[in-house]
């Protein structure tokens, strides 16, 4: 466990066979990055590659830690909406009094990771590019309808979050890219719910709803995502439909429930059997929904 | 309430601070992984990875070949046969294996990455047999047999055994026909209770040295390095005399540290390179390949009369024993005991069946079989209060043992205070109130469960020695594993005695060159045991700074007191001797002050004609329990959270309350833990989930607050009156939780664990069957 | 499969022709009659594993057929393994085959325990490829 707090600095003393790079500038870590290629792993919070690392999953020749790249850290307002920094760690999200008044879905998905000391040190854009499934933040973006920034030596793109995710833990990153930021549109009313075995555990399956409201009541604008639902995480476009542009009653949010069940392929292991999972996704996916338009109801996101 | 001494007490009884705490909490204690010796190699084992096979070939010339390996031992190197009831284990497989996990080679280098890298060039070349996992299914004629001939294997004449069954339990009282041909109403349902590990906070670990001569001395986490030193003897024919075993700082056992394990290895390893071998286990190694709670099946058929008097119980239950049999054969006699529960019922016919499978071996662990047992008996219980539609207090305060009562095997208990314990439980949780809940998606419920225990006799030794500043050094041969049985209990039983502050004892135990035998930390036995002999030894060093102080002081013995290390006629405190002048000339003017003090316990008599097949017939000095929970369920999903919890435990007398309340708070944690959310899943007998993410202890999130209340009715035979206390309070959440699910869902739960899953299926579907074509 | 049963059987039998469609695999020598080397590489997530496999014919019945292969493969880098059986049994039906492909895999060590279910589904997956391939083969 130790080496999983372990500070940069216990890296820059050495690993046998692992060198450690500590880039004081973009541009200086994107040229670390081109020059290793595959080879190298980026360090973020370390939350998740340090367990990969020390269970010998993985034997990546360099690591490059980002902490000392300046503007990768913190949560900005922004044409509407927001940007958050790869580097901003899970705790500040959950702390953060915009994320939790406006998005609520990400501060809650926040703070639904494991335990502080993980939120601690765990960063957001290490979340997404770890890419596990069954991680709660890339479930909340997929609703907030975010879009991540990737910049590699020749630029940058952007993705919508949900194309992110291409395949069980393989974010669409080439070995050459960061992810620097995530963008969020202008808010609505948003929910993440998790189900999960222990309090510190991960979903069994979590679902974030988000909803805008025309002026006559009905959903004018309604995204859903999943988490614990298949391979990655998962928009949950039918269910998305039953609802878009109805009344949201239960009339709509129960069809729109079962229609995320029917869409999703849900792994069986240990802590559930894919039946389960696929009952519970209608469960939470009403229970976010009823949330996501309560707070829309409430304009609490303003 | 009584207590055999009289009371006020100076020492025990308080909440005094155990000898190891400072070294614990800082971080200074030094476990065995801790140990570095000049010149120290590193042990791995290679283990099988098939459940059941014939071993055609192992190659381990690469292994040898590769620099920096010093030894590598196959089973040509270590031919003995041992085991703990049944000597049916060897130290590697050599023609067959019989469960994943099982040794088959050992390897010893320099560094423990070339130990693992020469282990896996080991090419062990497997055919593959049929095989068994589920014990009902082990039962069939037409099985695959697991031993050839279970019964050729030197054990117990009591056993009763054949093709994969190695233990027969029969327990019949009565007339059992009669019984149910007068009964007014009969309940049968069936129940099936799953494996969990032991998980110490420490995995295994031992450091082995080894002289000139090949005596070998162990630094081990170990319960019982008596025990250890006994299996290594017959494991590897090695003279008794040339081990030594030096328990270690104990970091958690539960049971699972009762055996020699990696002991074995590493002492082998040690004398085969002629160099210490430090053999440690890593998290996955330690849950892979434990020796956890066994998985258990439970048929129960009870006849009962209108007003809910349990007139006969007839039980099929099937314990599963894994490959080999270690403490299996015994642990299905505790089962045997459990199954009438601690109540009075007089005619009763009791089959238990211990049967070998393919899966890992199953073993000890706090309260073996209890948590399975008492799960399926109060939810028997619980089934039948409302077939009767008795209150469920009413009907266990009906059948609930008392004074003159007999047990199950016929012996006589007395100071029974079962029925306070369920009046305290019950008041305690408010059980009269029904549980309401505040929200449309959950459910609330409350349950009791009430259940008996034992306290393992065993013999004891202890010595007590006076340094010549009047400190006092005891050796004990009981293991300290963290329930402060030694470190405080033993520490307050000794300065009690010798009326010294506790700050002037030291405590050396566990080592079987230094410390007197002792039985080991099993079966809740050590302060009633080890504490016995240590009050004993503690009057013997008394009564010799007694006598000495008599003549010094020229005063009749019998007018002296000790206050406080000072030895004084009664009443005249200035005609005294501290004690650091009577021991101050030991060196060379007067004998050291020793004392002795040895135990062995009388179990209560039985009568022997109703238990067949069993080497585990008494409970030695009962004790009585009721625990009681409140749970909230989630409607949709069957979580289930448990959010008020009281542990009511008959102590015998609390020699220091705050470590009862920790065993008791720890022990229902635990049993939490294995209502709700650990499970040691196992596929064709290969562990799933052998890290602490996917095996899922409970954490401080998943724990609610832990009410604790001591009784105290008094043992004949434990210091003081004090009786066992660590295994108890483990055995009964299960049941209390499920009898608080049950209020709550309106239906049984009959198979554990009760994820959120398995609940949700019950809501849904109402109570499902535990387990199909039980054989009867 | 639209491919008569002797085409399809003469396939599956040539290991390293069939081996062909097993994703991942490469470097396939034959050791004796009935046993084959081969290197069969797999990626889940981050973790690359590099499989020495061998392949063993452990029972054939040429009239019926039907065939048993086990596989047994040790990756030395990350301490973990893969063993597998197969069985197959193929059955013509006017031109076409139809292949009953039982399998039993289990993957050991540090790899095993890193998400089962995943590692269930992707195996899964690896069958259909093979399956996928082989017909693209065979109906060509
Ligand atoms: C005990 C425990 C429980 C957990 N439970 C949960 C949970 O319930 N829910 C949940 O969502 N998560 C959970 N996590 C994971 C946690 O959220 C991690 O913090 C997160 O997955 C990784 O973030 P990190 O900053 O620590 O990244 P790291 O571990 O440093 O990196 C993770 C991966 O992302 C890559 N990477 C990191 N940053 C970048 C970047 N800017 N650009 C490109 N690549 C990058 C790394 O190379 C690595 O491959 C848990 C972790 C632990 C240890």
């Amino acid at each position: 466990m130790s080496a999983m707090h372990a500070r940069d600095d216990v890296f820059a003393a050495g690993e046998p066979g692992l060198a450690y790079h500590a880039p004081r500038d973009l541009e200086e870590a994107l040229a670390l990055l081109a020059r290793y290629g595959e080879e190298a792993k980026v360090l973020a919070g370390g939350q998740s590659l340090l367990v990969f690392l020390s269970q010998g999953l993985i034997a990546p020749a360099a690591l490059i830690g980002l902490r000392r790249v300046p503007g990768l850290d913190g949560i900005e307002e922004r044409d509407g909406g927001l940007t958050i920094g790869a580097m901003t760690t899970q705790h500040a999200l959950e702390s953060d009094p915009t994320l939790r008044t406006r998005y609520p879905a990400l501060a809650e998905a926040a703070q639904a990771i494991a335990t502080p000391q993980v939120r601690q040190r765990g960063t957001l854009g290490g979340n997404l590019c770890h890419a596990n499934p069954t991680g709660d933040p890339p479930a909340a973006l997929i609703a907030l309808g975010a879009s991540i920034e990737i910049v590699n030596g020749d630029g940058a793109r952007r993705v919508p979050v949900q194309e992110f995710f291409r395949d069980y833990m393989e974010p669409a990153l080439q070995p050459d890219e960061l992810l620097t930021a995530v963008h969020l549109p202008p808010p609505v009313g948003s929910a993440y719910l998790k189900h999960r075995i222990r309090g510190v555990d991960n979903a069994i399956v979590g679902v974030a709803a988000a909803i805008a409201l025309a002026p006559d009541g009905t959903c004018s604008e309604a995204r859903i995502g999943l988490s614990g639902a298949a391979t990655t995480p998962l928009r949950a476009v039918a269910a998305e439909a039953v609802i878009r542009g109805k009344p949201l009653s239960d009339d709509t949010i129960q069809p729109a429930a079962e229609a995320a069940a029917q869409e999703c392929d849900p792994l069986d292991d240990t802590e559930a059997s894919a039946d389960y999972r696929r009952e519970m996704v209608a469960v939470f996916v009403r229970r976010a929904l009823a949330r996501a338009a309560e707070r829309a109801r409430q304009g609490d996101t303003e | 309430m009584t207590v055999s001494e009289a009371p006020p007490f100076a020492t025990v009884g308080a909440r005094g601070r155990r000898l190891d705490a400072d070294d614990k909490v800082t971080g200074r204690a030094r476990y065995a992984g801790d140990l570095i010796l000049p010149g120290m190699l590193h042990g791995v084992i290679v283990r099988s990875d098939r459940p059941h096979a014939r071993i055609v070939s192992i190659d381990s010339s690469a292994a040898r070949a590769l620099p920096g390996v010093v030894a590598v031992l196959t089973a040509e190197e270590a031919q003995g046969r041992f085991g703990e009831i049944v000597k049916d284990q060897s130290v590697f497989a050599a023609d067959r294996v019989r469960h994943v996990g099982e040794p088959v080679a050992a390897v010893a280098a320099e560094t423990a990455a070339l130990a693992a890298e020469a282990a896996n060039l080991i090419e062990t070349d497997y055919e593959d047999l049929p095989a068994i996992f589920d014990p009902i299914a082990a039962l069939a004629p037409d099985a695959p047999v697991i031993h050839d001939d279970v019964a050729s294997y030197a054990g117990p004449a009591e056993l009763i055994r054949w093709g994969n069954v190695l233990a027969h339990i029969t327990l019949r009282r009565g007339d059992i026909e009669a019984a149910f041909a007068g009964a007014d109403r009969i309940v049968e349902s069936s129940y099936a209770a799953h494996s969990v590990h032991q998980t110490p906070m420490e995995p295994r670990a031992v450091v082995a040295d080894v002289d000139g001569r090949g005596r070998v001395t162990l630094h081990s986490s170990t319960q019982h390095p008596f025990g250890v030193r006994y299996q290594l003897h017959e494991a590897l024919g090695i003279p008794l005399a040339d081990i030594r075993v030096v328990a270690a700082t104990v970091g958690g056992g539960f049971g699972g540290k009762l055996e020699a394990s990696l002991d074995i290895y590493a002492a082998l390893l040690a004398r085969a390179a002629g160099r210490p071998v430090r053999l440690v286990n890593t998290r996955e190694e330690d849950l892979a390949n434990g020796n956890p709670r066994h998985p258990m099946r439970f048929r129960l058929r009870s006849a009962l009369a209108a007003d809910g008097a349990i007139l006969g119980r007839e039980a099929h239950i099937v314990l599963d024993a894994g490959a080999y049999a270690i403490g299996s054969p015994l642990i299905g006699g505790v089962a045997a005991m459990l199954i009438p529960g601690p109540y009075r019922i007089p005619n009763l016919a009791v089959d238990v069946k211990v049967v070998h499978t393919n899966n890992i071996p199953f073993g000890s662990y706090r309260g073996p079989s209890g948590p399975q047992s008492v799960y399926a008996v109060e939810t028997h219980m619980d089934e039948i209060a409302r077939e009767l539609g008795i209150d469920r207090v009413e009907l266990r305060l009906r059948n609930a043992f008392e004074d003159g009562d007999e047990g199950p095997t016929g012996q006589r208990l007395g100071r029974v205070s079962l029925k306070e314990a369920i009046t305290r439980a019950a008041e305690a949780i408010d059980l009269a109130t029904p549980a309401v809940s505040d929200h449309p998606n959950t459910l609330r419920g409350k349950g009791l469960a009430c259940a008996w225990w034992l306290t393992t006799t065993g013999s004891a030794g202890c010595g007590v020695q006076l340094n010549e500043d009047g400190s006092v050094v005891v050796q004990i041969g009981a293991a300290e594993i963290g329930t402060g049985a030694v470190m405080a209990g033993v520490a307050q039983i000794v300065a009690e005695e010798l009326g010294v502050p506790l700050e002037r004892v030291r405590i050396i135990w566990g080592d079987t060159d230094a410390t007197p035998m002792d039985a080991g930390a099993q079966g809740s036995r050590t302060l009633f045991n080890a504490g016995r002999a240590a009050q004993t030894a503690a009057r013997d060093a008394r009564q010799q700074l007694l006598e000495r102080a008599a003549a010094l002081l020229e005063a009749a013995e019998a007018d002296l007191e000790i206050v406080d290390g000072v030895v004084q006629v009664r009443g005249v405190p200035d005609r005294g001797v501290p004690y650091a002048e009577l021991t101050a000339g030991q060196m060379w003017m007067s004998e050291p002050i020793l004392g002795r003090g040895a135990f062995l316990a009388n179990p209560p008599a039985i009568a022997l004609d109703v238990i067949e097949g069993s080497v585990f017939t008494v409970f030695n000095a009962p004790s009585f329990h009721c625990h009681a929970a409140e749970v909230e369920v989630d409607r949709e999903t069957g979580q289930t959270r448990v959010v008020d919890y009281v542990v009511v435990q008959d102590a015998g007398f609390a020699v220091n309350p705050t470590f009862v309340e920790g065993q008791m708070q720890g022990g229902a944690a635990q049993g939490i833990g294995y209502a709700l959310t650990e499970e040691i899943v196992l596929d064709e007998g290969r562990m799933l989930n052998p890290n602490l993410a996917l095996y899922k202890l409970p954490t401080t999130l998943d724990t609610p607050n832990i009410r604790t209340v001591i009784l105290e009715y008094a043992s004949d035979q434990g210091p003081y009156g004090a009786k066992g206390v660590g295994e108890p309070p483990v055995v009964l959440p299960p049941a209390a939780i499920a009898s608080a699910i049950a209020d709550a869902i309106g239906s049984p739960v009959r198979t554990t664990p009760f994820t959120p899953e398995r609940v949700h299926r019950v809501i849904r579907e109402g109570p499902q069957a535990a387990t199909k074509d039980f054989p009867l | 499969m639209a491919a008569p049963v002797d085409r399809v059987w003469t396939f599956l039998m040539d290991v390293p022709e069939m081996a062909g469609c097993i994703p991942g695999a490469s470097d396939v020598r034959q050791l004796d009659a009935t046993t084959y080397e081969a290197e069969v590489k797999a990626k889940i997530g981050p973790v690359s594993a590099a499989f020495g496999c061998t392949i063993a014919i452990v029972a054939l019945d040429e009239a019926a057929r039907a065939g048993v292969v086990e596989v047994r493969g040790k990756d030395a880098k990350i301490g973990g393994g893969v063993n597998a059986r197969m069985s197959m049994e193929l059955r013509e039906d006017g031109g076409t085959t139809t292949v009953h492909v039982g399998s039993d895999i289990d993957v050991l060590g540090k790899i095993g325990q890193y998400g089962h279910g995943m590692i269930a589904k992707r195996a899964e997956a690896m069958l259909d490829d093979f399956a996928a391939c082989v017909r693209a083969r065979l109906e060509s």
